[in-house]
């Protein structure tokens, strides 16, 4: 499984570079699993939630700073298990 | 309040001011069909900052305005609503309303609660709210603090609906926990702020009241990674909070996002009890129907109504695409009377001091100033140098005082440019009454200004306000015809009224010009003649009939309109202008408008004065209005079959006054001017001529106005006094008012063709 390090602010600004980072990571699998650490995470902003969200990934290790802001979000649920695959 | 308050608050106005100008500028701009999304940001942020402002001083009613025309205005920003004349007419009244309301805020008079509505219906028509959603929420509260005035609860009262979002259910509903649910628009977070801070905000209310938030997140309209757009806000939450929090902390919540952020607040399960407040068309009527609960207890008559209409509203509710429900919901909750009380006395008592006793200024110009208090300072010490020096250094102190001199009139001017302010704050003031006329006499009006950057000392721009707001009125009321006489004269339907100021010969000089019918010189003379103002077989001149509008009690008015018409106006403009060293002249033309110049002292302080002699006696006259001096030559002098004589200068002849016989002095030596007179060629502001003789010219010199009327009384070819450098009093002259004496007509013709043409 390719993990893809997440930077240590993931505030508005960088939502875009976060997006295409994890886009790029799943091309390189070939649409296969990537795997998420949070470990570093400092700040996680609305923004990048939903990215994180978006991309359905797992996180792997996520750190104090991000369980609380999942906390803080009311979607603690998706730190173990990832938003369901849309039907598409 | 506390004197620091006192500040603030008198800073805060101060920026409301500015804002509003900021305001003018930006929609004036944009119904000049200039939509730069700088113009439409400005205007937004205008509005923004007053409602930001109010916001922290607790002025409910003007927070609440300005918000709906913020959210209507982000229609504009965000490209949902074009900018058409129409919608920028709303947003102008919008901001009538708006700065009606800072100044109720300053302790002025109470804003028709009628027109606030009216305002917010059509703003929220805009951003597609049709009147029968559009909550004025205000309705069931705001009578509480503004006076009742029953009649605006008679059409208004039809179209309010949802209101409060839970604001009456508080007290019934005291154990419901409280639901927020929110989402942020992207613009939110393209201010920077962030959906955890609110989220975080929210949780501290619960803490702080005991309990702790319950989060869930909607994550249904996110869409997959690829055709997610970073920017853009997916997600929406709902938070229950502890019962225990009153709704008002979390509006606090809120306060700065309202605008980029749909909320809604309700109690307890969220579907019925908060959307109950969305109110039927239906419904309101039956609260109308019990007239005697309205205008002392809306509130219950709100809760009563309720529950009977909860099923259908709140399939409403389910819909919360209404922007105008979500904005209504964002607002802070009604102000108990109680809560309003406090601030309502501090306006009265606070707001004392309106007439701003501050102004603003450049800093650089009071460093220039500073520099020059600086100099000053040097040559002081120079002089008092010279003064001890042994041998007396007669020209070493000529030469400094001659640089004092100078330095004096430098800091003269910079103190000038101090007290300096642009004749704009007045002009675009201009507008508003331009529109309010346009709307009581149903015409359509764009008012042109021009010049607005023209500065001019600040009490003339305070004392011009009145005479320009009579003036346009008139303009709009008399001048400007209705569109059907417009159209049928073969004039496009809209009238054209440009108000001008700017710089003429050390004086400023402001026009009114519009192109409308003109004076009608025949109604003028019969109504004269009517009202006994002039006698029944009196022959006057155009120039003198157009000036009979002047004459008090003069009104052609057939019936007093609102507007004009009772017969004052043009008279206290009159007066107005002439207090301040000024004149009116009028110009028109019948069928194509009225010219009507203002000409004003650029200051009422000093003046540049030519010091003459007549009869022996040292006079001023204003240098801005001697064209040219000359030795009499007795060739050029022409007696009239009247007696009067007249001086022909290179072919144009005008008449030839004596000042001192014109003054009644005694002095006057019979048998004409001597070869030793001098002839001063003066002009009024219409650029009549005349030739002054006076016996000789002695400087040129700055003096200082002293006001004759203050201290004797008023004299007729005399404007002012001063005080010559040897400590004599001298009169300063009023020659358009001796020109218009010699040439025995009212005011203001040009002598003759050629001059009224160069003029």
């Amino acid at each position: 499984m390719v993990s893809v390090t997440l930077p240590e602010r993931l505030d508005s600004s960088a939502a875009f570079a976060l997006k295409s980072e994890i886009e790029q990571a799943v091309k390189n699998t070939g649409g296969g699993q990537v795997a998420l650490d949070a470990s570093g995470v400092t700040y996680l902003g609305g923004l990048c939630l939903q990215v994180l969200l978006a991309s359905r990934c797992p996180l792997v290790a996520p750190s104090e700073p991000v369980v609380e802001a999942y906390g803080l979000f009311g979607v603690s649920a998706y730190l173990t298990e990832p938003l369901a695959s849309l039907k598409e | 309040m506390s004197g620091d308050m006192d500040d603030i608050l008198l800073v805060f106005f101060q920026e409301c001011e500015e804002q509003l100008q900021e305001l003018e500028r930006g929609l004036s701009a944009l119904s000049d069909g200039e939509s730069g999304k700088e113009t439409i940001n400005a205007v937004f942020r205008a509005v923004h900052s007053v409602k930001g402002g109010a916001a922290s001083f607790g002025l409910e009613n003007l927070v609440r305005f300005a918000h709906v025309f913020e959210s209507s205005l982000d229609g504009l920003r965000s490209g949902r609503v074009a900018p058409t004349p129409e919608i920028v007419k709303t947003f102008l009244k919008a901001m009538d309303v708006l700065s009606d309301l800072v100044a109720e805020a300053q302790g002025g008079a109470t804003v028709d609660t009628g027109r606030i509505e009216e305002s917010r219906v059509e703003l929220q028509a805009i951003i597609g709210e049709g009147s029968g959603s559009a909550g004025p929420k205000e309705d069931d509260t705001v009578p509480a603090d503004f006076a009742p005035v029953p009649v605006d609860f008679e059409p208004v009262m039809a179209d309010f609906d949802f209101g409060d979002f839970g604001v009456e259910e508080d007290a019934p509903a005291d154990a419901a926990s409280l639901v927020v649910t929110f989402s942020p628009h992207a613009a939110m977070y393209d201010r920077g702020d962030d959906a955890r801070n609110l989220l975080i905000g929210l949780s501290d209310v619960a803490v702080a009241h005991g309990g702790t938030s319950m989060v869930t997140c909607e994550t249904a309209a996110l869409p997959a990674l690829g055709s997610l757009e970073t920017e853009k806000s997916y997600l929406s939450w709902r938070v229950v909070l502890p019962a225990a929090v009153p709704e008002e902390s979390v509006h606090t919540v809120f306060d700065w996002v309202s605008d980029v952020c749909d909320v809604t607040i309700t109690r307890d399960g969220g579907s019925s009890p908060g959307s109950s407040s969305q109110e039927e068309p239906a419904e309101a009527q039956a609260a109308l129907a019990e007239p005697e609960a309205e205008p002392e207890a809306p509130v219950p008559a709100a809760v009563q109504a309720a529950p009977v209409q909860a099923p259908v509203a709140a399939s409403h509710a389910r819909t919360p695409t209404s922007i105008a429900e979500k904005i209504m919901a964002e607002l802070p909750p009604a102000p108990t009377p109680a809560a309003t009380a406090p601030i309502a006395a501090g306006n009265t008592a606070t707001r004392r001091p309106v007439e701003q006793a501050t102004i603003r200024v450049d800093l650089h110009r009071v460093d220039d100033l500073m520099d020059l208090v600086g100099e000053l300072v040097i040559a002081q010490a120079a002089l008092e140098s010279i003064g001890q020096r042994e041998d007396g250094g007669q020209q070493e102190m000529i030469k400094r005082i001659a640089s004092m001199k100078t330095l004096t009139r430098d800091i003269q001017d910079a103190v000038m440019a101090v007290r300096a302010q642009p004749v704009r704050s007045v002009f675009q003031r201009m507008q508003r009454v331009v529109r309010e006329a346009c709307s009581m006499t149903n015409k359509d009006v764009v008012l042109t200004l021009e010049g607005e950057d023209t500065e001019v000392d600040r009490t003339l721009v305070e004392k011009l306000s009145d005479p320009l707001t009579h003036m346009l009125r008139n303009a709009v009321d008399h001048g400007i015809e209705s569109a059907e006489t417009r159209i049928a004269a073969g004039k496009p339907p809209t009238g054209q009224i440009l108000l001008s100021a700017g710089h003429r010969s050390g004086r400023i000089l402001i026009t009114i010009k519009d192109d409308g019918g003109g004076i009608n010189r025949e109604r003028v003379l019969a109504t004269a003649v009517k009202r006994g103002i002039i006698a029944p077989d009196a022959v006057l001149t155009d120039d003198e009939v157009n000036n009979l509008i002047f004459a008090p009690g003069f009104s052609t008015a057939s019936t007093v309109s609102d507007l004009s018409g009772r017969g004052v106006g043009m008279d206290v403009v009159k007066q107005a202008i002439l207090g301040l060293g000024g004149r009116v002249t009028i110009n028109s033309v019948e069928g194509q408008g009225t010219t009507f110049c203002l000409s004003l002292p650029l200051t009422l302080a000093v003046l540049d004065g030519m010091l003459i002699v007549a009869a022996g006696s040292t006079m001023v006259v204003p240098v801005s209005s001697v064209v040219e001096t000359m030795m009499v030559n007795h060739k050029d002098i022409y007696m009239l079959p009247d007696g009067a004589n007249v001086v022909s200068i290179r072919g144009a002849c005008m008449p030839l006054i004596p000042l001192a016989s014109e003054l009644g002095l005694d002095g006057y030596k019979a048998g004409g001017p001597s070869e030793e007179d001098v002839i001063l060629v003066v002009e009024n502001e219409s650029g009549a001529r005349a030739a002054l003789i006076v016996e000789d010219i002695r400087d040129q010199a700055q003096v200082v106005i002293k006001s004759i009327e203050k201290n004797y009384r008023q004299m007729s070819g005399v404007s002012a006094a001063t005080i010559l450098g040897d400590g004599s009093v001298s009169l300063i002259l009023d020659v358009p008012a001796l020109v218009a004496n010699a040439l025995g007509r009212i005011d203001t013709r040009p002598s003759d063709v050629r001059t009224g043409l160069a003029a």
